[in-house]
């Protein structure tokens, strides 16, 4: 039985068109996964369907949801759709929940806003529905508020909040994007059983292949602003024909993107040459908020004893999940922080100790590249000067060897050297990542530390990053240390793996052999979060 | 909101607050009378075509005092604020960088001097170092440092968390480096809005402390003792206080003038919207 039919849909945001000819339908129990790049139009449909558009948007075509059109109801019936009959789960977690009110009278709140029930009432059902989320009372207590809890705790908050009302149609818009992936994958599992108890339709948005592809009946591919192809989830892979639906594909199993090999590593003799760069039983602490002025102070050790090494030309990757201590390691290896214990050695030498032409050296020779590619770049700063930054390691550069070095390093990374002289907002996300790329390629280094370096960016995007990394490793015999939560990236790159768990490497090798037969419990089970894309391909 | 509208509040504060930095440094070789010449026999004359503004129980040409009286108010909010910018600035960016002992340490220090009412310290400094302009400076200037310790501080912390300062510290750049080339550019937004409010502020102490004796010393006009003077012969002449008072009055409501406009045509978030985050 159709529940909610979407035939034509238009969205115009102040007179810039966004969505054009959607439509498709949803049955009851059905979960309908929206998957396509970022700004392809996924969370304006769902905007669209809870008519929550911006101000300057307008809304054409039909939302045809049990028998009326939701475009002609008015604000006050929407009201009563929202939240009652149509639930929505957004993607971050942190600002969907109110910071100054319980989570249990939060979810009381939606109760008692849809149903007519006393106070009491709506407490001791919310309290019942956060225990269904998964929140056990008797650790997490509905009289918690919102920072008390973890990531994935406020996202199963949310959950609570949207399936008190039993609606018939739950929209989740990237409810794991924030997440790592054990969490993630313990979420997707509250999702499936909230789908088998209560039987909502679902609709699932998400740049995720993964994680549409182990959730839903049927897929929707959508590209600038238009569903570009639609179907089964049992395979899928094999029927599709759009070709932004085959990038996609491809980007998201990293099957075809990965143009250059890992290659072979060249044969070392430890003693003779030491790793270019080592973590040699590091520890870092940090201190804890006291409990009172007068009480000792506590602390958690980030990194915990600790060694990790490089060697020229080898690909490392560090995982862990969010909070296990790789971000700190990686700053302590660049010596952005200084160990409380053990020592960094560049080229077999403490940086700790080293005199200025060593640190130059080591600067010149290891470089990096962060997360957030909206923060890495200084929005003052052209991005010729962003990249020229490092140059001064090598001594003063006349100001034309200079340009032709950035230029160069433009070039390198797939940009034009016109972009020399834009500003970092002309950027796109990817572009921007590509930018902090060529800023650490200008020194030509010899190793590159990318701290969860396209995590942020979409899967098209993540492909053709990591793309570029292999064409780059392959003709400068560049050595990278990659920290990232994400498995798959890690096999796409890496020749060895670590894995870091509560500060510390559980478990350390090849990664074929890592990821064929973990040993450690935690590695095992990240292993078995990564999402299954059998069905999907077959 | 109306940018249109923005922009003219900061056109009007700019006129005004130029308006009265010119008067200031006009009067220092010119002005209509010489404002410290005693006439006895022309004294409370009324405004009129030889004196515009009339003549004070000493028969001194008020517009003559009005335009050299300038001098302390402007003079001394501008290097009082000059003061707490260098310092304070500076200051709380570098404990932003730091951390640990030495951010602890500037921001009790900067909590301390809060704690001081700034009559108190311009008290303290006249019976140390005798009254006058310079010290009123001064104090006012020190005054200021703990503010701007609070402004530059809250503003650049996030920014020596950001990522590109991570990435000028692997480019091998020093601590000094980053603060002027990244940090400083950044903040001075900010630091620009908070400067043109302050700078009104410290017009406002200024005349305070004249008023009570403690900053501009006779015979040199300032608009702060004009008030106090007139405050006697109110029932006579109450033009005498009208006029230094409007012309307080004026004064801070163009700093404000133009402090609001700057806050506006800064702000990122009015000024423009990057195209990536347009998207979204």
């Amino acid at each position: 039985m159709t529940l909610l039919t979407v035939d034509n849909l238009e969205v115009d945001v102040a007179g810039r068109p966004i969505l054009r000819g959607v439509g498709f339908t949803l049955t009851r129990g059905e979960t309908l996964g929206i998957i396509g790049r970022s700004g392809s139009g996924k969370s304006m449909t769902a905007l669209a369907l809870m008519r929550l558009l911006p101000q300057d948007g307008q809304a054409r075509g039909r939302i045809v949801f049990d028998g009326t059109d939701l475009l002609s109801l008015d604000e006050a019936a929407m009201c009563g759709i929202r939240g009652r009959r149509i639930g929505v789960v957004f993607q971050e977690p942190q600002s969907a929940l109110n910071p100054l009110m319980t989570i249990g009278a939060q979810v009381a709140e939606g109760i008692r806003q849809h149903a007519d029930v006393t106070r009491r009432e709506a407490a001791s059902l919310a309290a019942e529905t956060l225990a269904r989320a998964g929140l056990d009372p008797a650790r997490v207590s509905p009289d918690r508020f919102p920072h008390e809890l973890s990531g994935g705790q406020r996202q199963r908050v949310a959950i609570a909040m949207t399936v008190a009302m039993r609606p018939d149609i739950i929209i989740a818009d990237e409810p794991t994007t924030a997440l790592d992936v054990t969490t993630q994958a313990r979420i997707l599992d509250l999702l499936r059983t909230i789908l088998r108890d209560d039987g909502p339709a679902l609709l699932l948005i998400s740049h995720d292949l993964g994680v549409v592809a182990t959730m839903a009946d049927r897929i929707a591919v959508m590209d600038e602003g238009r569903i570009v192809e639609t179907g089964p989830t049992r395979g899928f892979a094999g029927r599709a024909h759009a070709p932004q639906v085959r990038t996609l594909i491809a980007a998201a199993t990293l099957s075809r993107e990965i143009a250059a090999p890992v290659p072979p590593l060249p044969e070392h003799t430890p003693a003779e040459h030491p790793p270019l760069l080592a973590a040699e039983a590091v520890s870092r602490r940090f201190g804890l908020p006291r409990a009172h002025p007068l009480a000792w102070r506590q602390y958690r050790r980030a990194v915990d004893q600790v060694s990790l090494s490089v060697q020229a030309g080898e690909s490392v990757a560090l995982i862990g999940e969010s909070g296990s201590g790789k971000t700190t390691l990686a700053s302590l290896m660049l010596g952005l922080q200084t160990p409380d214990a053990g020592r960094i050695a560049y080229r077999g030498q403490d940086i700790a100790g080293a005199g200025r032409d060593v640190l130059r050296r080591m600067r010149a020779d290891v470089q990096a590249v962060f997360q957030d590619p909206y923060s890495s770049l200084d929005p003052r700063r052209k991005a010729g000067w962003i990249i020229a930054e490092p140059l001064h390691l090598a001594g003063p550069i006349a100001a034309d060897e200079r340009d032709e070095r950035v230029a160069e390093a433009l070039r390198e990374v797939g940009l034009s050297p016109d972009d020399a002289n834009k500003y970092p907002h002309a950027f796109s996300g990817g572009q921007r990542q590509r930018i902090a790329m060529a800023r650490a390629l200008v020194t030509r280094p010899r190793l590159v530390v990318l701290d969860e370096a396209v995590s942020s960016l979409d899967v098209v995007a993540q492909a053709r990053i990591l793309d570029l990394l292999a064409r780059l490793r392959a003709d400068h015999g560049l050595a990278y240390l990659f920290i990232t939560h994400d498995l798959r990236v890690a096999k796409a790159i890496a020749r060895r793996v670590a894995v870091m768990h509560d500060g510390r490497i559980v478990e350390e090798g090849m990664t074929a052999e890592v990821l064929t037969d973990p040993q450690h419990p935690y590695t095992r089970a990240l292993l078995a979060s990564q999402p299954d894309f059998s069905a999907f391909a077959a | 909101m109306n940018r249109d509208f923005l922009n003219a509040r900061l056109l009007a504060g700019a006129i005004i607050v130029g308006g009265v930095c010119l008067m200031a440094l006009i009067s220092l070789v010119w002005t209509p009378y010489d404002p410290l010449k005693l006439d006895i026999a022309n004294r409370f004359a009324p405004p009129g075509p030889r004196h515009w503004l009339g003549t004070d129980q000493l028969g001194r040409d008020v517009l003559s005092l009005l335009m050299r009286g300038a001098v302390g108010p402007v003079g001394v909010s501008i290097s009082a604020v000059t003061i707490g910018l260098v310092v304070g600035a500076t200051a709380g960016m570098l404990a932003a960088s730091s951390g640990g002992v030495a951010s602890y340490a500037t921001l009790r220090t900067s909590d301390f001097l809060f704690a001081f009412p700034a009559l108190l310290i311009a008290i303290l400094l006249r019976e140390t170092l005798g009254p006058g302009m310079l010290n009123a400076m001064v104090a006012i200037g020190i005054f200021y440092i703990p503010i701007f310790i609070r402004v530059s501080y809250g503003a650049s912390l996030p920014v020596w968390r950001s990522g590109y300062v991570a990435a000028a510290r692997v480019a091998g750049r020093g601590s000094l480096w980053i603060a002027t080339v990244h940090v400083l550019p950044n903040i001075a937004g900010v630091l620009t809005v908070h400067t043109s409010v302050q700078l009104s502020l410290g017009v406002l102490a200024e005349a305070s402390l004249s008023y009570i004796g403690l900053g501009v010393q006779p015979p040199q006009p300032s608009w702060g003792r004009m008030l106090l003077e007139a405050q006697t012969l109110l029932p006579i002449s109450p033009l005498l206080a009208i006029a230094p008072g409007l012309a307080i009055m004026v004064t801070v409501m163009g700093f404000n003038l133009l402090g609001a406009g700057l806050r506006q045509a800064l702000d990122p978030r009015g000024a423009f919207i990057p195209e990536s985050e347009a998207v979204r």
